[in-house]
């Protein structure tokens, strides 16, 4: 009851005893519910007003995103409302160390956070507890930090930052307590009432649920920017697009630049992208389809790059199309391959045509010195021939003895002809591979020389069963050229010796080798031994067109092999191959 | 079956002048004296065998014992022959003994699937170029048996 009602009341009493009296009667039945309903509703005045406060503070935490606006918006907010010095937030380090990160603070107090007072503070209290009591949601409040009952350091801690009483609660993100809200009063000491601590309670709530979202904002944003993938929304309605950071980027556009138009977007894009895109977009919108499409973007820098580009389309409970929202994923590195790859098998192809060309004309080449190139030879043979048996009795002996030359020159040519095809013919044939007995092959060889040269006396030593995959009919003509070269340079041998048989490299690789004891070759013309035509003896020494280790190395090669020929000049020699690279 | 054959003669389809020479040649100093024919395409060898052409009017009851064919021939190549020979009743049978310079494999499998009866290479030197054509003549002219067409 104020003094104004209590002047009336005087007033209007003449007696003072019958005024005392009232006053006392007053006092019993009307002033303690009154001063009591008085002081409830200045209490509940007080308590909603806060409410507001918190709502308004709460409302513009949801409006912006940046943590950094948050913390500074509300701790003003806060602290003006609490009437305290200081509001701060800080945040705990792995170590349970922490820093402030955000505080306003009443004008004249030390601040705490500033460009230049990067301070990390160690609780020794809350590092060794791990964050102590507000781990379990705890808060806590002091109005006379020096009769607290606190540790001396700690103490010395509020000293520095010139506090007098405080009030502290937790913030928590998610299960993991992220920091503390601290209300600070340093003027005086203060005794913080439960709906104060409430209220600072309610505000850290809120803080964690900011911190989460940010942090969930900074790793999203950090999976597109590493992903290359960014999302947008366009509301039909409002013709507004929203576009994440990544997606800018993509763009070719700062992300930091306010958002764009349709049209700009649209700008963006190559003009030979855009009917199909727009032709999608408008599908979307008036059937609903989702669409998925590749498009080329511009950049700036006249640079292009591929996207992938989803979107979908959203509909309300009408059923009508409201809004589109999609994807777009940078596949510049992708495209770029494909056309690499397009651009390869292109030429590729290109070479195959020419190739096939070539083989054919060489064929048909081959084809025709099948058959035109012997019949002169036949003429010049048969002729000579003609002429020593019609007309022997007019020809001296030198005169029989040149046609006997031609002869033979003609039937060397004939040889060399039927060897240059035999090389060319393994070049062209069709390959079928299988496993193939080395072992009896060799001994077909063997036998069949032997048949041919009853006379001459060859140790041979044949590995049995060396099995090797391949074609048999090249593989038969490899090891006919070469026991076949065994078998000719080991005619001067009184013991000639011929081996065939495998053994292995330094690294363990299988390898096949002929061996002989025959003439054997100069290793100094080694990388001689395999060009066609060429010949290491005179053909006065050793019959032969010089074929037959070109063809064997043109076999060995087709089958992704190597060979190669070691000798000593009359201690042999051995040559060796591998059938697979 | 007749018992006493006339001598038969020997249809030689060849387009070289030397090489018709030298096979005559040859088998001529093999004792080979049946008549030989020339033909030096494969238009006039399928003239002769068939009685057309400028061969028309002959009696195609009368046939070769046996036709040497070159493969390489002008007009209608040896293969070709073969084809047409080999689809015609009247020469379904008739012994056909490629001989030719190649040995190319295209040629020898050309040669079979179309019914050759013998497939032989003219070797370059001519002393193997005789005996070849001399076992050819034995054989196919004194060995060799046909079914008689028809008859």
């Amino acid at each position: 009851m104020d003094l104004n009602q209590l002047a009336k009341l005087r007033e209007l009493c003449r007696d003072e005893a019958a005024f005392e009296h009232l006053k006392q009667i007053l006092a019993a039945t009307i002033d303690s519910p009154f001063v009591a309903i008085t002081q409830a509703l200045t209490q509940t005045q007080q308590q909603l007003e806060r409410q507001q406060a918190l709502a308004r503070v709460i409302s513009r935490i949801r409006e912006n995103l940046d943590l950094a606006t948050i913390f500074q918006i509300s701790t003003q907010e806060i602290c003006q409302l609490l009437q305290a010095d200081r509001v701060a937030v800080y945040r705990f380090n792995p170590d349970w160390s922490g820093d402030f990160v955000a505080e306003y603070v009443m004008p004249g107090w030390l601040p705490l956070v500033s460009p230049d007072s990067q301070k990390v503070w160690e609780d020794t209290y809350l590092q060794e507890t791990q964050g102590g009591r507000y781990r379990q949601q705890g808060t806590f409040a002091v109005a006379n930090i020096y009769q607290a009952g606190l540790m001396d350091c700690h103490v010395a801690l509020l000293e520095q930052f010139q506090a007098k009483a405080f009030a502290l609660v937790p913030i928590f993100m998610g299960q993991k307590l992220w920091g503390l809200l601290a209300a600070y009063q340093n003027a005086s000491f203060r005794r913080w009432e439960a709906d104060e601590i409430g209220l600072l309670v309610q505000l850290g709530e809120q803080f964690g649920v900011a911190i989460q979202q940010s942090e969930l904002l900074d790793r999203l944003q950090e999976t597109q920017r590493l992903a290359r993938i960014g999302n947008w929304e366009y509301d039909l309605t409002s013709q507004r697009l929203t576009w994440s950071e990544e997606t800018y980027r993509l763009l070719g556009l700062d992300p930091t630049q306010t958002e764009p138009t349709y049209t700009e977007f649209l700008d963006r894009i190559h003009p030979d992208d855009r009917p199909a895109l727009l032709t999608a977009i408008q599908q979307a919108i008036e059937v609903g389809t989702v669409y998925e499409l590749d498009l080329r973007i511009i950049h700036t820098d006249t640079s292009i790059r591929y996207l992938a580009m989803k979107g979908q389309p959203f509909r309300n409970l009408a059923g009508q199309v409201t809004r589109l929202f999609g994807a777009m994923l940078d596949i510049t590195e992708r495209k770029q391959a494909e056309i690499a790859v397009q651009t390869l098998n292109q030429e590729l192809s290109k070479s195959v045509v020419e190739l096939t060309a070539v083989n054919r004309e060489l064929e048909a080449f081959s084809y025709s010195v099948s058959h035109d190139l012997r019949a002169p030879l036949r003429s010049i043979n048969g002729y000579s021939q003609a002429l020593l048996e019609d007309c022997w009795d007019r020809l001296d002996e030198a005169g029989q003895c040149y046609l006997q030359r031609i002869r033979a020159a003609t039937e060397r040519m004939g040889e060399l002809i039927d060897d240059v095809l035999i090389l060319s013919r393994i070049t062209r044939s069709d390959m079928t591979f299988q496993p193939v007995n080395l072992s009896e092959l060799a001994q077909d060889v063997l036998i069949d020389l032997r048949m041919a040269n009853p006379d001459r006396q060859v140790d041979c030593h044949i590995q049995a069963d060396v099995i090797a995959w391949g074609d048999s009919t090249l593989l038969k003509v490899l090891l006919l050229n070469l026991l076949d070269n065994a078998w000719k340079f080991t005619a001067k041998q009184p013991h000639a010796r011929i081996e065939f048989g495998t053994t292995e490299d330094d690294n363990g690789k299988l390898l096949y080798f002929i061996c002989d004891n025959g003439t054997g070759f100069d290793m100094t013309y080694a990388d001689k031994l395999f060009g066609a035509f060429q010949r290491l003896h005179s053909v006065q020494e050793f019959s032969g067109t010089g074929i037959g280790l070109a063809t064997a190395q043109r076999i060995v090669h087709r089958h992704g092999g190597k060979i190669w020929g070691e000798s000593t000049i009359d201690q042999g020699a051995t040559f060796f191959f591998t059938l697979e690279a | 079956m007749q018992l006493f054959m006339t001598p038969r003669s020997i249809l030689l389809v060849e387009d070289s002048p030397d090489d018709e020479d030298l096979a005559i040649r040859a088998l001529r100093r093999s004792g080979v004296l049946n008549e030989i024919i020339v033909a030096r395409d494969g238009v006039e060898a399928l003239d002769y065998l068939f009685g057309t052409g400028q061969h028309t009017g002959r009696d195609t009851q009368i046939q070769p014992a046996v036709v040497l064919l070159d493969l390489k021939l002008p007009r209608v190549n040896g293969i070709e022959v073969l084809q047409r020979l080999r689809t015609d009743d009247r020469t379904r049978f008739l012994p056909v003994v490629v001989l030719t310079t190649s040995n190319e494999q295209r040629d020898l499998l050309d040669s079979y699937s179309n019914g050759c009866n013998s497939y032989v290479r003219k070797p370059v030197d001519f002393i193997q170029f005789s005996d070849a054509v001399r076992q050819l003549g034995m054989y196919w002219l004194l060995l060799n048996e046909i079914p008689s067409l028809g008859r």
